[in-house]
């Protein structure tokens, strides 16, 4: 399989600079924000088609104040967790599509870093990854796109795919993510429907699709009890992907999955 | 639907995740499913009035998002780039009709709902596909730089054709990947091979000694050292010679560069670009491969955003694909 010989040095990316503001922010007295280190984010794809705007999106002017990284699949969250001397990411936003299961070793980090109470954003077609893993989407996403036979099986329906509905966004939530945001049409983009959600799942955004379950829940919280998790089904056209509401609404999740809005 | 001269140009296609029109996907899922291969030297590759489809493929290793927002610069408007990470859909993408063997299975496979079969996935593997019976017949085509230029993307019904791999992943490929790399190769496909790239397949001698003409050693092996990769390199670049890629492009001034030296160079390679000015990079920066079937580019400077906001590299980068892709001599 692949394997990426250097990748011992896949977490030594994010800048000094942030380092040492870091350290800076660490000496200044509560409240003095100004020097707080920008957030440290891993944007994770693979193996499926991802549209140039949304690699673009976090290198949006939205988007400077954070310090992102691309990091694709294989192996991608080997060093999320820091190395010596090395932080990991604050926020992980995932833009992949791996519908059975990551690897097997992808999976203790990723475990370890959400029980650090660190972020995670989910965007598209990442609601489908793991669907042979029930811990992930019931123990963190707590919403799944369900394709695979034995996810089928356990949640007994099966999603199917709308493309380019005219959709109307509301946010039903007074939560930071949602709080500045109005309701909005949201540009033409794939759409998930019928897909699993657990009833703890909190919602922040309902399309008015008549197709989507529960209630037309787009975007909402996950349920994973330490870590910040929020997913957002939309994101697959490129139109969706510049749109200037869907872009503030993902630099809200960030900020909000990397503990800076509250 | 757009017209240009009475000729129907692509109309409405899926620009976003797929640059694939669901439509013509369906039709070219189909085609796949029934067995049949598309062809690798399909019309549109070769017809320069339509655009040079270039998959973009990463992973494996970190770079920042200012790589990417570059290929939406007008001045890739001559393209159609579209995305496609490691791990799975590699195989799928660099074959020719891959995934024409038959329908998906339902484990070890990667197709998503844009995608029409693939190779072996990690554990589990991907769902079949699921097609999108409801296309608009409105959906107008969105080009990858969003420039309606006038230049064709596909007609309908077709499928694309890729002619050009930009690669900047760094990873050593597995053997189904390398099996069909080879393939392509010797199709005579164009490969522009991004400063990530420059370590892939470290142990797979026919690679970097055939086609791409060098190596980023990231351990030493096979009687060749380490390389040493150095951050915040400045670097003045310089055309050498004169090959099409470079011509017009100027002298290039690049900071914050990851230089690489040491790499291991083949004496078949032809040089295009040299640096002076910092010790921590080799003299040859870019070059054309030895390859005598595929056209291989390799760029070593890409690492940092600032280089990657530089219109003369924006420049290089967007000559080495078109060269790659047979569109200039």
């Amino acid at each position: 399989m692949f394997s990426a010989r250097d990748i011992t040095s896949a977490m030594s990316f994010f800048s000094r600079r942030h380092v040492l503001l870091g350290a800076a922010a660490a000496a200044l007295p509560a409240g003095a924000s100004a020097a707080r280190a920008a957030l440290r984010v891993q944007y994770t794809t693979g193996a499926h088609t991802v549209p140039l705007q949304q690699y673009a999106m976090f290198d949006d002017d939205t988007f400077r104040d954070l310090d992102t990284w691309i990091l694709p699949h294989p192996h991608p969250f080997d060093g999320i967790n820091g190395t010596a001397g090395q932080p990991g990411p604050d926020v992980i936003v995932l833009g992949d599509y791996i519908t059975g299961n990551w690897p097997d070793a992808d999976h203790a980090p990723m475990e370890k870093y959400l029980d650090s109470g660190k972020g995670l954003v989910v965007l598209h077609h990442s609601v489908g990854d793991n669907q042979n893993w029930p811990w992930w989407y019931e123990g963190v996403l707590g919403g799944e796109l369900v394709q695979q036979a034995a996810m089928q099986e356990r949640v007994k329906k099966h999603s199917a795919l709308k493309q380019w509905p005219h959709q109307r966004i509301t946010p039903v939530a007074d939560h930071p993510i949602v709080r500045d945001v109005r309701p909005f049409l949201l540009a033409r983009d794939e759409l998930f429907t019928d897909m699993w959600f657990s009833p703890k799942a909190t919602v922040l955004l309902r399309s008015d699709d008549p197709d989507l379950a529960n209630n037309g829940a787009i975007a909402w919280l996950g349920v994973h009890p330490k870590a910040r998790v929020v997913c957002f089904q939309a994101g697959h056209t490129d139109w969706v992907n510049q749109d200037p509401t869907y872009r503030h609404i993902v630099h809200n999740m960030i900020l909000w999955a990397g503990g800076r809005l509250a | 639907m757009l017209r240009t001269g009475g000729e129907v140009m692509s109309k409405r296609a899926d620009r976003a995740g797929s640059a694939i029109a669901r439509r013509q996907l369906m039709k070219a899922g189909g085609a796949l499913l029934a067995g049949a291969a598309l062809n690798s030297s399909g019309r549109a590759a070769n017809d320069p009035l339509a655009k040079l489809w270039v998959r973009y493929i990463t992973g494996g290793h970190p770079y920042r998002p200012s790589y990417p927002a570059m290929f939406l610069d007008p001045l890739f408007v001559e393209m159609e780039i579209g995305p496609n990470d490691l791990p799975n859909n590699f195989v799928a993408m660099v074959t020719p009709g891959a995934g024409s063997a038959g329908p998906a299975p339902t484990a070890g496979v990667t197709a998503g709902p844009a995608s029409a079969g693939g190779p072996a996935a990690g554990a589990g593997g991907n769902a079949p596909p699921i097609f999108a019976k409801d296309n608009p017949p409105d959906m107008p085509w969105e080009p990858s730089t969003q420039i309606h230029s006038g230049v064709r993307s596909l007609l309908p019904g077709e499928a694309p054709v890729f002619s050009v791999f930009l690669l900047n992943d760094r990873t050593n490929w597995p053997e189904d990947v390398r099996s069909t790399a080879k393939k392509n190769v010797e199709a005579g496909k164009g490969f522009v091979v991004m400063h990530n790239a420059i370590g892939d397949n470290q142990d797979w001698p026919w690679w970097y000694q055939q086609v791409t003409g060098g190596l980023l050693v990231l351990d030493e092996h096979d009687g060749m050292k380490k390389s040493t990769i150095t951050p915040s390199v400045t670097m003045e670049v310089r055309p050498v010679g004169d090959h099409p890629i470079t011509r017009g492009i100027g002298t290039l001034h690049l900071t914050k560069e990851e230089g690489y030296k040491g790499m291991w160079q083949s004496p078949k390679i032809t040089p295009i670009l040299e640096a002076s000015g910092g010790s921590g990079t080799d003299r040859v920066v870019a070059w054309v491969g030895p390859s005598d079937q595929a056209r291989v580019v390799c760029i070593a400077p890409g690492y940092a955003s600032e280089t990657h906001r530089n219109p003369a590299f924006r420049r290089l980068v967007r000559n080495a694909i078109m060269w790659a892709g047979g569109r200039m001599i």
